[in-house]
């Protein structure tokens, strides 16, 4: 049996393909709700009201230190006990969502942290309403210095998507897998899966890097 | 409630494995991240140039991919099949290593260059320089975020079980749920307990580390250290 | 306090050496097994000498799965427990794997036998070498209670438009796609819990699988609200379709095979296998039939 069958490869690559769609599309609903989410908790944390910030910090602190593939088996299999089955695209966009939103709030808070505080004082001296002073005055000075490390946690994600293989999200690896079971040819599907990841995400991470680099200046 | 005792027992049937996974994972992590961290700051081209490929070769693609290749592939290629956890070991350690060699490197870049000045006014031989002056600094620099890849590298011990390691997430999944099924949020809870545990006797242990590394510097961790280890957890 | 001076590169590479030495040497000795080919007598020699010898289950049951008490067993294991001590093998060495994923851990050298029931099929036995047929079971249906969508065969999953799961790597998937199922609604997961657990919560119509397996898993659910609707052989291509399951070996293996068949024969013939496989829900009627042969499973027939 050759090591490396192209006409076997080729063919397959059109399956391979459709299911990195699938695989982008789950990241981008995912980072969506990291992203809105993370920002939410970090703000809601910021005002340091006592037991909803002990809350928020016990559940940050869960999520991020516990692994991703138990918290989605958890979803997916759990919450069918409380009534709510979701189909396992779902399940996957929920369980990636809420753990990097995690993460995303942390690096939120460094953001917002580093915001001179004279700039609150400020806002406070200008009677500027609470919203108005996370919109107008706060957040833009935030944002933009964890714009690279977020765009980070993006590409992470996109890389833990395969994380979703066990409850069945026909993603790239879990399609590579079953073409190499019905096949018994795993050499080609497995590499394929490979570079198909290093495709997108190396060159994104030159692109954080670089936003990164503009970023230094302000 | 009452299967609870039986549960966590089968779930700590597994524990060996995933602390054998962390700890082996740790090591490898930590000489590749020297290694690397080093290699990419050499004066050779080809020494960065290669170790550069390495980095981003493995922080490119998905830990998932490395595991099956190394695991499925690798055999059909070489002729040798490496065991389970070994491989686990082996995926985990460079995966981790490469994001460990940037945060070498940038510990490294971090040591004032005074100090690199002062060595070589003081006639240090570069090995001296390296061992007694620049890495003790770079060291406290670099324990912040190595605690956080460290923990990262002991969640992806779960990964593991997709290989058939019997660590706890496959004893939950395979031994558990199919003769526990009406448990089951026992299981997955009580997992995820076992895993809160194991983070937190790292971090204890990065702390103490911490300590120790700074009372041999005579100061703590800078900011930028601190900022870095969250801004970068997850990729940088 | 001069000396020759420690280049980068010196550092490097005794640094990489030392790190190296440590931590790969042992580990590495400890760590691997040649994929090499062994000789045709060699994998039998090797697990009568060693008394053991190592089975691949994909925790299916009840062919080969763990019991709650951490336990291997089924009707495939026992059998094959039976049959190696025929041969002098007293001990075996279960690996737990996904179904799909047997035969390539069969050939990468992880076991060297699967005792998990699995079908002889043109396709598998291009990779691999089967016993002589140990079983024969008809297919069928897991649903919720009352089989509300009515489902008695592939043709009606394909009417009524329906999700059907199936396992990964097992024929049903097959059965499905050549009697018209779209590959949309089919739902391939990886365990044989999952398979229950997605049609439980709803997140398909109905699974497929054998029928001793479905009724092997309502009977360890009681209150699942599943049942199991009757077995049936498919008829693919116009062609019934009854297929038998057998033990599984690596090409080449020939003395284990031969030896392994002529004790699997033995058992068949004095009803010491009915004995061991009944626990599991075997009956007569799984004996397969005496013109059902490997040969002719594997041309297809």
């Amino acid at each position: 049996m050759p090591l490396w069958d192209w006409g076997y490869a080729l063919e397959k690559l059109p399956d391979l393909l459709r299911a990195l769609v699938t695989t982008i599309e789950i990241t981008l609903l995912a980072s969506v709700l990291a992203v809105v989410l993370g920002l939410l908790i970090a703000v809601v944390r910021q005002a340091r009201i006592p037991l909803v910030d002990r809350v928020l910090w016990a559940f940050v602190e869960f999520i991020r230190s516990t692994p991703l593939l138990v918290q989605i088996f958890f979803l997916y299999f759990v919450l069918p006990q409380f009534g709510i089955a979701l189909s396992a695209f779902v399940v996957g966009v929920l369980a990636l969502g809420v753990h990097y939103a995690t993460y995303m709030s942390e690096v939120y808070r460094a953001g917002i942290d580093a915001v001179p505080p004279g700039q609150w004082e400020a806002a406070t001296a200008l009677s500027l309403p609470r919203g108005r002073t996370w919109t107008g005055v706060i957040l833009p000075q935030a944002i933009p210095r964890v714009l690279p490390a977020l765009g980070n946690y993006v590409i992470s994600m996109f890389k833990e998507v395969p994380l979703l293989l066990p409850i069945g999200v026909i993603e790239v690896v879990n399609q590579a897998r079953e073409l190499g079971t019905q096949s018994f040819r795993f050499v080609e599907m497995y590499t394929i899966a490979g570079i198909l990841f290093l495709l997108l995400s190396y060159p994104a991470s030159i692109l954080v890097r670089r936003l990164e680099g503009r970023l230094a200046n302000i | 409630m009452d299967n609870l005792p039986r549960i966590v027992e089968v779930l700590l049937e597994g524990l060996p494995e995933t602390v054998i996974a962390a700890v082996g994972g740790i090591a490898l992590t930590i000489v590749l991240s020297f290694v690397a961290g080093l290699a990419l700051l050499s004066r050779s081209r080809v020494v960065r140039g290669v170790t550069r490929v390495y980095v981003e070769a493995f922080r490119g693609t998905s830990e998932v991919v490395q595991l099956f290749w190394l695991y499925f592939v690798l055999p059909i290629l070489v002729g040798i099949q490496l065991v389970p956890l070994f491989a686990g070991v082996l995926v985990l350690g460079l995966n981790h290593g490469a994001y460990g060699a940037e945060i070498v490197r940038g510990a490294v870049q971090s040591v004032p260059r005074a100090q690199y000045e002062g060595a070589i006014a003081l006639n240090l031989s570069p090995a001296q320089r390296m061992r007694r002056v620049i890495l003790p600094q770079a060291v406290v620099e670099m324990l912040p975020p190595l605690n956080n890849l460290f923990i990262q590298l002991l969640k992806s011990t779960a990964i593991l079980s997709l290989i058939t390691v019997p660590e706890v997430t496959r004893q939950g999944r395979e031994v558990l749920v199919p003769n526990f099924g009406p448990d089951i949020v026992l299981i997955f809870a009580a997992m995820l307990v076992i895993y809160l545990v194991l983070a937190v006797l790292i971090t204890v242990a990065m702390r103490l580390a911490e300590r120790v590394a700074a009372a041999k510097v005579g100061r703590r961790p800078s900011e930028e250290a601190r900022l870095g280890a969250t801004l970068g957890a997850g990729a940088t | 306090m001069t000396q020759r001076a420690w280049s980068r590169r010196d550092f490097l590479r005794h640094s990489a050496v030392a790190g190296a030495v440590v931590v790969g040497a042992p580990a590495l000795l400890s760590a691997c097994t040649t994929t090499g080919s062994s000789g045709s007598g060699g994998t039998l020699d090797a697990a009568k000498s060693a008394g053991t010898i190592k089975v691949g289950i994909a925790n299916e049951a009840p062919y080969g799965f763990t019991d709650p008490s951490g336990r291997v067993t089924g009707e495939s294991v026992e059998v094959g427990r039976a049959v190696l001590k025929a041969l002098g093998i007293n001990d075996i060495q279960a690996t737990t794997v996904d179904f799909g994923g047997l035969i390539p851990a069969l050939n990468a050298r992880q076991f060297d036998m699967v005792t998990a029931g699995m079908f002889i099929n043109p396709q598998r036995c291009a990779n691999a070498a089967f016993s002589s047929p140990d079983y024969t079971a008809p297919t069928a249906f897991l649903v919720p209670t009352g089989n509300p969508k009515g489902v008695r065969s592939f043709a009606d999953v394909v009417s009524k438009k329906l999700r059907l799961a199936v396992l990964t790597g097992a024929v049903e998937q097959g059965y499905a796609q050549k009697s018209g199922v779209p590959d949309g609604q089919i739902q391939v997961v990886d365990t044989q819990n999952t398979l229950l657990q997605a049609v439980t919560a709803g997140r398909v119509d109905a699974a497929a699988l054998t029928n001793i397996s479905l009724n092997d898993l309502a009977k360890k659910n009681p209150g699942a609200g599943i049942e199991v609707t009757p077995g049936f052989f498919p008829v693919i291509d116009g062609k019934e379709t009854i297929p038998a399951g057998a033990f599984v070996f690596r090409k080449g293996d020939d003395a284990l095979v031969n030896a392994f068949n002529t004790e699997l024969k033995r058992l068949h013939d004095s009803g010491e296998w009915l004995r061991l496989a009944q626990p599991f829900g075997f009956t007569q009627d799984n004996v397969p039939k005496p013109e059902l042969t490997t040969e002719r499973l594997c041309a297809g027939g």
